[in-house]
């Protein structure tokens, strides 16, 4: 079992940017953790301090009682930066053998693990070609497989999909889901989508302007969002719904979307609907996402909201 | 505790960037230094040929400290040290891999030089030994240097690395007295010249092939081994691999 502790972290860089405003937390005994938060909320500042690339200005990380500078640390992790380039001028097999040695694996062990590697991640038909021949998603799929060489207790993946097209971003979630799985590793995972990894994320953090907002369970987060059902109505033509049902709800168009806090109110609505069923052409049921409970933390933090309240 | 495997594996990614550059590789190490050994030879006084010489084996050697620091720089512009960074990595393991890469890249030509400089009755070797602890003296110290430059520099960015590294590069190859004898400067410049350490890497080699430059080998020996020992402590206690950044 690994622990990550971090303790008031502050990071001031040399041009006056604060990137990190006394952030805390201990992580332990988590599957999948989410670090989600708007661009330049310090989400890749936070990830470099714990995998030790750089020194807070403030506060200490602990891997375990060790600093992440020590070597032993770093041996729990492995972190897929959100930009780094590879060693092009290598082959695939170059890279990933070369990259498990220096995780600490003898030269029997680096073979065999490359080798697990280059199947896990559907890399065998370019195992000897250059890097620098392969596509843009490829690149990716190589430096997010090279993470996982000797399979760290830590896995640290800053946007490991950013930029691929929705069918390599689902292979390399069905990858990274299924080592949360199957190898009882820490993932720690900074994402835009947290909607597609929601269902196996243990822990969520969010980060607003180098500060952690949130730190709880996905569950926890959703309630945030303050209703169980969005249920969105399509009227037929321009007329409204006289006396709708709930408080709660927003209108945009011919479109009204209610936000239903409970069953009962539920079953209220839909037999509301029912009776003026001649009005509605359709309407569908949906639960909130993370991300509609991330906006709506993020909104209350800016003292604005969005919609057409009716 | 270095793990060998590890410092194998840094040495190999940094070398073989070159080694697969054949043309490169021949040009920067071989081609090189012989367009500067022609024309010193057509203009210089005969008695100066086996100065010239020693002089073409250090400007070979010179590459160790240009690519301990440019590779680097050029790792960190292309952002290609950040994988490295997040790796189990000592400082130790990694300055021995720029080490093992540096010997994997120049040593091999270092020899290809000196054969082709004594096929060419331009040098004649005498020490064998003494020979192996020039190019091993030389090999080390200007790596460390190299190696120390890239990370003590305030700005490491590409451009500053290259320019700072060249600059340096030329004052241990021309300034220093390795193409020709300390004799020749005027005496508050020898003091100078003394201090440099390629002056004291060319007396070994030029002992070794009976070429004199006028330093005592126990001077030399005594300058080097406090300068290598200085730059390692330097490089093991002051210098974390994170200081790239």
């Amino acid at each position: 079992m690994v622990e990550i502790r971090c303790e008031d972290l502050w990071k001031i860089y040399g041009s006056g940017t604060v990137a990190l405003r006394g952030i805390s937390f201990t992580l332990m005994d988590e599957s999948l953790v989410i670090l989600a938060g708007p661009n330049g909320s310090g989400k890749t500042t936070l990830v470099r301090i714990i995998d030790g690339e750089i020194s807070p200005s403030k506060g200490f990380v602990s891997i375990n009682g060790l600093s992440p500078d020590v070597a032993r640390a770093k041996g729990f992790f492995g972190v897929m930066p959100q930009e780094a380039r590879l060693h092009e001028y290598l082959s695939v097999r170059e890279y990933l053998y070369y990259l498990a040695l220096i995780q600490g694996l003898n030269r029997h062990e680096a073979k065999r693990e490359v080798n697990r590697i280059i199947d896990d991640f559907m890399l065998q038909e370019y195992v000897s070609t250059k890097i620098e021949y392969l596509s843009g998603g490829l690149k990716r799929r190589i430096l997010l497989a090279q993470a996982f060489l000797g399979s760290p207790e830590i896995l640290l993946l800053d946007e490991p999909t950013v930029g691929l097209d929705p069918e390599m971003r689902a292979k390399l979630w069905d990858i990274i889901m299924s080592y949360a799985k199957e190898r009882g590793s820490m993932i720690i995972l900074v994402t835009h989508y947290i909607d597609e990894v929601r269902d196996i994320a243990s822990r969520v953090l969010l980060l607003y302007k180098g500060q952690l907002i949130f730190n709880g369970n996905p569950r926890d987060l959703l309630s945030k969002v303050g209703y169980k059902y969005r249920v969105q109505v399509r009227l037929r033509g321009s007329k409204a719904l006289e006396t709708p049902p709930l408080r709660l709800h927003y209108r945009s168009g011919d479109v009204i979307e209610f936000y239903v806090v409970d069953d009962e109110e539920l079953i209220k609505l839909l037999n509301y609907l029912v009776g003026v069923r001649d009005w509605v052409s359709e309407f569908s049921i949906d639960r909130p996402s993370l991300e509609e409970s991330y906006l709506r933390l993020i909104r209350l933090l800016e003292g604005g909201g969005s919609g057409q309240r009716l | 505790m270095v793990n060998v495997y590890r410092v194998y594996a840094i040495s190999m990614i940094y070398a073989l960037w070159m080694l697969r550059n054949k043309l490169f590789y021949f040009y920067l190490t071989v081609l090189l230094p012989f367009t500067i050994l022609v024309p010193f030879l057509i203009i210089a006084p005969a008695r100066l040929g086996p100065f010239i010489a020693v002089g073409t084996v250090i400007l070979t050697l010179i590459y160790c400290f240009s690519t301990a620091s440019q590779d680097l720089a050029v790792d960190r512009l292309l952002k290609r040290i950040t994988i490295l960074l997040t790796k189990p990595i000592t400082p130790l393991e990694y300055f021995l891999g720029i080490l093992l890469s540096n010997a994997m890249q120049t040593l091999p030509a270092t020899v290809i030089v000196i054969v082709v400089l004594r096929v060419a009755s331009l040098i004649e070797i005498e020490d064998m030994t003494l020979l192996l602890l020039g190019l091993i003296a030389g090999w080390y110290i200007l790596t460390i240097m190299g190696y120390i430059t890239a990370l003590t520099l305030l700005s490491r960015d590409y451009n500053t690395v290259t320019i700072a590294s060249n600059s340096i590069a030329f004052i241990l190859t021309f300034t220093a007295p390795v193409y020709y004898p300390p004799e020749f400067l005027p005496e508050q410049l020898r003091i100078l010249a003394y201090l440099i350490p390629t002056t004291h890497i060319a007396n070994i080699i030029g002992k070794a092939c009976s070429i004199e430059y006028g330093v005592p080998l126990i001077t030399t020996y005594i300058y080097l081994l406090t300068l290598a020992s200085l730059l390692t402590i330097i490089t093991l206690k002051s210098l974390k691999l994170k200081d790239v950044y």
